[in-house]
């Protein structure tokens, strides 16, 4: 996808949860004066409700600021005939497989493009099961072979 | 009537309304959830499109309603494919088919970017295909998505909305393919031709033959054995015509192996890189070359061997990985190796490197 446009139309929602947060805050305070002052337990469930409501919201900002685009920038491998230096430099349009670019600086030898490609952002998102339904899958094995041995 | 069969009744008219209502909104977020694609969807088709006017214009000398008109005409363009309620012959007519979109299409850009040189035009030609396919994309899941509202249809909502997960994939890949066309850069689908790109300039290629429209043969001898090496001419983006070329070579030698190399899709989870070998003619698109490529082999009994380097459908078709490229160049090697192992002293292998050879030489 568009990550770059995904990104965009998800941090539009940054206000509405900035605005959301502050007002459960807000109830959070108001919930926590109405207790002190009449120290009814209604309150502090009401409260404790409205915590639950707090933290998750600012748990979805985090997760919200947290998104991010990378662009990722595309490099030329320079390679000398000669000695085998390599060297990645920007690229630059007109830049093509076993274009020569220049001299190597060590020997004065023939430089050539030996590859163009973006280069990897660190490592790949990848999935973990969560740990709740890892441990699910655990029981649940355990108790099949509990079956299959009987 | 007493209490508790009030209360019976209550409880299981609330129980209803409960399902009801989930059911509802189960269908207004998978609604939503379309929707929000089809926005991305349609301004990934417009950004590509602007592109696509963009790049014609900095190669025409046209003004800017005409290069519009022409651009989205360009993007209109439908191959209806033959008849296939009697298959036989069908794919010579394929090939035909195929054939005459490539030509004519080439001629029209041609036409409209008169100060592109052959490799721009081959670019621009690739670009407005990839374009084309976001637009004939963007178009069909908008169908769907306006039938479904059209019938109120849920079971229509539900299918398209589990759909879209695949169709952004291929969006994406598309959405890459367009930045790598727009430059002129090579694609992950370059390795089999940047494989062999390599290897003849490894092995010092003696000769270079260039019998079949934007296709090229090298040759060389290593070790007593006659190795013909075969890619689309780069470094504008084609695919060239490979069977045509094996055919040219193998009315002119006694093969005994044949290597294919190309890009293959990875699985999710399969790591980009993998290098597998297999048994075949390892090459994607309609199937008319790998058919006649097959028919070929198959009439001389020449064993078809081929390496993959597996990769994804968006690392395929956008801008060449650090990952796909240290492959490519893994494979260089054990394409020789391969050779060099199954082909004895004294006969003759051909490797043909298959995908797109854009900003390949
Ligand atoms: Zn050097
Ligand atoms: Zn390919």
């Amino acid at each position: 996808m568009a990550e770059d446009l995904a990104v965009k139309i998800k941090k539009k929602w940054v206000p509405v949860y900035v605005v959301l947060l502050a007002a459960t805050i807000v109830l959070l305070a108001g919930l926590y004066y109405l207790y002190t002052l009449t120290g009814s337990s209604d309150y502090s469930t009401a409260g404790l409700l409205d915590a639950a409501v707090v933290a998750y919201i600012a748990w979805s900002l985090y997760k919200l600021v947290g998104l991010k685009f990378k662009p990722r920038e595309v490099v030329t491998l320079v390679e000398c005939g000669k000695c085998g230096y390599r060297e990645e430099r920007p690229y630059e349009p007109g830049d093509f497989f076993f274009k020569e670019k220049g001299k190597c600086p060590k020997c004065g030898g023939p430089l050539y493009v030996a590859g163009i490609y973006v280069k990897e952002e660190g490592e790949e998102a990848s999935f973990k099961p969560l740990p709740l339904s890892s441990s699910l899958a655990t029981f649940i094995t355990a108790a099949s072979g509990m079956k299959r041995g009987e | 009537m007493d209490g508790t069969t009030y209360d019976l009744i209550v409880t299981m008219i609330v129980l209803m309304l409960f399902a009801y209502l989930s059911r509802e909104l189960e269908v207004m977020r998978a609604i939503s959830e379309i929707e929000g694609y089809l926005a991305l969807f349609k301004q990934s088709r417009d950004k590509a499109f602007d592109t696509l006017v963009k790049k014609i214009r900095s190669l025409s000398t046209l003004d800017e309603n005409t290069i519009k008109e022409k651009a989205s005409q360009l993007i209109e363009i439908a191959l209806i494919f033959p008849v296939n309620l009697d298959p036989y012959g069908i794919v010579e007519k394929m090939r035909h088919i195929l054939y005459t979109a490539e030509e004519e299409v080439e001629r029209e850009v041609t036409s409209i970017a008169v100060k592109a040189s052959r490799v721009e035009v081959q670019n621009l030609t690739n670009l407005a295909e990839a374009v084309r396919a976001l637009n004939y994309l963007y178009k069909v899941i908008n169908h769907y998505y306006l039938i479904a509202r059209k019938f109120k249809s849920l079971w229509l909502i539900l299918q398209l909305n589990a759909l879209l997960p695949f169709v952004s994939e291929e969006v994406k890949a598309l959405e890459g393919a367009v930045k790598a066309f727009k430059h002129g850069l090579p694609i992950g689908d370059a390795a089999g031709p940047y494989v062999i790109a390599k290897l003849a300039r490894a092995l010092g290629a003696e000769r270079r033959y260039e019998p079949v429209k934007d296709t090229e043969i090298f040759y060389v001898e290593k070790e007593g054995r006659k190795i013909y090496m075969v890619k689309a001419k780069g470094p504008g983006g084609t695919v060239g015509h490979l069977d045509d070329a094996l055919r040219w070579i193998v009315e002119r030698e006694d093969v005994s192996l044949l290597v294919s190399v190309d890009a293959a899709l990875k699985l999710e989870g399969e790591e980009t890189g993998l290098i597998s070998h297999g048994f075949g003619v390892a090459m994607g698109g309609v199937g008319v070359e790998r058919f006649r490529i097959e028919e070929i082999a198959t009439e001389r009994k020449i064993p078809l061997y081929a390496v993959l380097i597996k990769m994804s459908e968006w690392e395929a078709s956008s801008i060449m990985s650090e990952k796909v490229y240290k492959a490519a160049s893994k494979a260089v090697e054990i394409v020789k190796n391969v050779v060099l192992e199954k082909c004895m002293p004294g006969s003759t292998a051909v490797i043909l490197g298959v995908g797109n050879t854009m900003g390949v030489p």
